[in-house]
């Protein structure tokens, strides 16, 4: 019996919709590389002056006026099981949305724009399901994506210092502040 | 302008930092020797036009004496098989080829720069190969996450008539838009091989497919290929499942073989290295699931089996039954065919070892393989280009001495076609078992895969 081989030339069919690329943003929190859809990430926006609010948990760091709308800032490393590291460069943060919740999380910079076909589920569920699993782009680069949405969620139902109950996770240890209220 | 500037600046910053400390080597040649006699195209091909003329300022990586070549590869690391054997493959021909004389007086010198299959370091050999060493062209490239990387700096070079030819990658970036035209790809990509291992699993029955891939670019590419195939058929992947680049043959892939095997799938199609599918294929098999496994041809099919083979004489257990791996060059045992017989005679003539600098002291070198056969021909490719784009040549006459390839005769039952809109050479698929500890050509599809 002859051995078996193809010789079929390359073929046109159309990619599975499935499989088509998504695209999301990439950042540095905690000194390590995160990734949100683009779908929920707005824009990254440069901290000038931050408003504290009296009474607030830790993690909302203040309010800012994004071109005459308020929008709070939030510190998501810690609730992330992450260090809080300075920024490089300038305070700045990543706005997300979802629905009408907006929010601004303090980042430490920006890594770009990646192209990427689907996530890696985690090994392990995380709580309030704001870790959706590992992204691996086309280029290969690895990077943990985010939900948007629940991570919105989440900032919302944290409670303010007043409440005995701590809002966060034990912090490992910041290792130097992300940005100063009000500077 | 400004593009190269930043070019060279990007190159200037990394030649002064991390690439100083890169390894590096030169793989010599015998000395020259002038031919005898002019060279003629030996199907009655024209030789480009223009490149008899009156000799042109020298193309860089062009001496009177050398053709210089560039290649980034992973020499190193759990990938060392791979690029090893690729380069050895190559080298046994070009050592050949300049014990005679070289191409118009002129010896062929790779020079090789390891990459360990990493993305980042690919892209920075690939600047220093065309910014530092000077070389005529890029070829032999290994892998899809650095090669893919290294497309874009490749392209950034095409006021330069850079090109690639030949990799040790199937996938699609570099035989589509925007980068096909900087690419001779010479073998079938894995969208053919896995259309091919599809085709054949839906006629013996197999309706629920499952995929396991490396997580990057690679092994996308792989299941990309799977969903197109079922697509076709109105179908879709039973079950997806992945690894870690860089995973070793020890590592326990049993939550991978218990998704798949949860979703009942009547055959695993893997696309990966030849670590990370031989644990998954040991994982399987331990657990007593005997379901048909293949793997496309970059898994480094050899130093799979030699793996499994180990691995089966320590236990007793048989790991080799229900494997199957397609190729995109035929068997290195198929001695009805003169190019095998040839690269066989070459191979044990010339038994090229990697250069000390680029040397895995852990991976040890094969007589015979696929990769080594796929480097050997890839060389056999660029030899015939550099004759036809003559005694003076420059990166533009030698892509189109390239192009102007048409039905050349490896010797391997298949006739390799280039042309101004095709830059895929080869469309054939090999498929294999393992017989003794030996890959072998499938004849009985219903036999191969019986547990």
């Amino acid at each position: 019996m002859p051995a078996d081989v193809s010789t079929a030339a390359v073929e046109a069919a159309p990619a599975p919709e499935a499989r088509l690329s998504r695209r999301a943003c990439v950042v540095m929190l905690g000194g390590r590389p995160f990734a949100v859809d683009v779908v929920e990430a707005r824009e990254v926006v440069m901290l000038d002056t931050t408003t504290p609010v009296p009474g607030a948990p830790a993690t909302l760091v203040g309010v800012m006026n994004l071109r005459g709308s308020v929008l709070p800032v939030v510190e998501a490393r810690p609730a992330l099981g992450l260090p809080v590291r300075a920024a490089i460069g300038p305070p700045r943060a990543l706005v997300l949305a979802d629905g009408e919740h907006r929010a601004a999380i303090l980042i430490e910079r920006v890594l770009g724009l990646s192209a990427f076909d689907d996530v890696q589920p985690p090994a392990e569920p995380t709580p309030n399901g704001l870790v959706l699993g590992e992204l691996v782009d086309q280029a290969g680069e690895h990077a943990t994506m985010l939900h948007g949405g629940a991570l919105l969620r989440a900032v919302r139902t944290w409670k303010p210092i007043a409440d005995s109950s701590p809002a966060v996770p034990a912090d490992p240890g910041p290792e130097a502040p992300a940005h100063t209220p009000g500077a | 302008m400004q593009r190269r500037t930043i070019l060279r600046l990007l190159s200037s910053a990394f030649l002064s930092g991390v690439l100083g400390r890169a390894a590096s080597a030169v793989a010599q040649g015998a000395a020259p020797r002038t031919p005898s006699t002019r060279w003629v195209p030996s199907d009655g091909a024209p030789a480009v036009a223009g490149a008899a003329a009156a000799p042109a300022p020298a193309a860089p990586g062009v001496t009177a004496k050398e053709i210089r070549i560039g290649m980034s590869a992973a020499f190193k690391g759990t990938a060392a098989g791979l690029g090893s054997e690729f380069y050895r493959g190559a080298q046994a021909y070009y050592d050949d080829l300049n014990a005679r004389g070289g191409i118009y007086g002129r010896t062929l010198t790779v020079i090789g720069l390891d990459d360990r299959y990493e993305p980042l370091p690919c892209v920075r050999n690939t600047i220093q190969l065309i910014e530092k060493e000077n070389v005529f062209f890029l070829s032999n490239y290994v892998g899809t996450p650095t090669l893919t990387r290294a497309l874009p700096v490749i392209k950034r070079y095409a006021d330069q008539h850079v090109v690639l030819v030949g990799n040790f990658t199937g996938a699609q970036p570099q035989r589509e838009v925007p980068y096909v035209d900087h690419v001779f790809n010479i073998r079938a990509s894995y969208r053919q091989e896995m259309g091919a291992l599809v085709e054949r699993f839906w006629a013996l029955g197999a309706r629920n497919l499952g995929v396991y891939s490396q997580a990057d670019a690679y092994g996308r590419s792989g299941t990309d290929g799977v969903a197109r195939a079922l697509a076709q058929r109105g179908s879709k992947i039973a079950a997806e499942t992945t690894y870690q680049r860089g995973a070793k043959f020890e590592g326990d892939m049993s939550p991978a073989v218990n998704a798949l095997r949860r979703a009942g799938v009547d055959a695993v199609l893997c696309t990966g290295a030849y670590q990370g599918c031989g644990a998954f294929v040991r994982t399987a098999r331990d657990l007593g699931w005997n379901v048909p496994i293949s793997n496309v041809s970059f898994v480094g099919s050899d130093a799979m089996l030699k793996m499994l083979v180990q691995h089966g004489k320590s236990n007793g257990r048989d790991y080799t039954r229900a494997l199957v791996n397609s190729q995109v060059v035929p068997s290195y045992d198929d001695l009805t065919l003169p190019g095998v017989v040839e690269y066989r005679a070459l191979m044990d003539k010339y038994n090229p070892s990697v250069p000390a600098a680029l040397k895995d002291d852990k991976y040890v070198a094969q007589p015979q393989n696929f990769i080594s056969l796929e480097g050997y021909i890839n060389a056999k490719v660029v030899a015939e280009a550099l004759r036809r784009a003559g005694p003076s040549p420059t990166r533009v006459t030698f892509r189109l001495a390239l192009e102007s390839l048409k039905n050349f005769d490896l010797g391997i039952g298949a006739l390799l076609s280039f042309g101004g809109e095709r830059h895929q050479g080869l469309d054939s698929v090999y498929f294999t078992r393992v017989d003794g500890e030996r890959w072998v050509p499938i004849a009985d599809w219903s036999a191969a895969i019986q547990a």
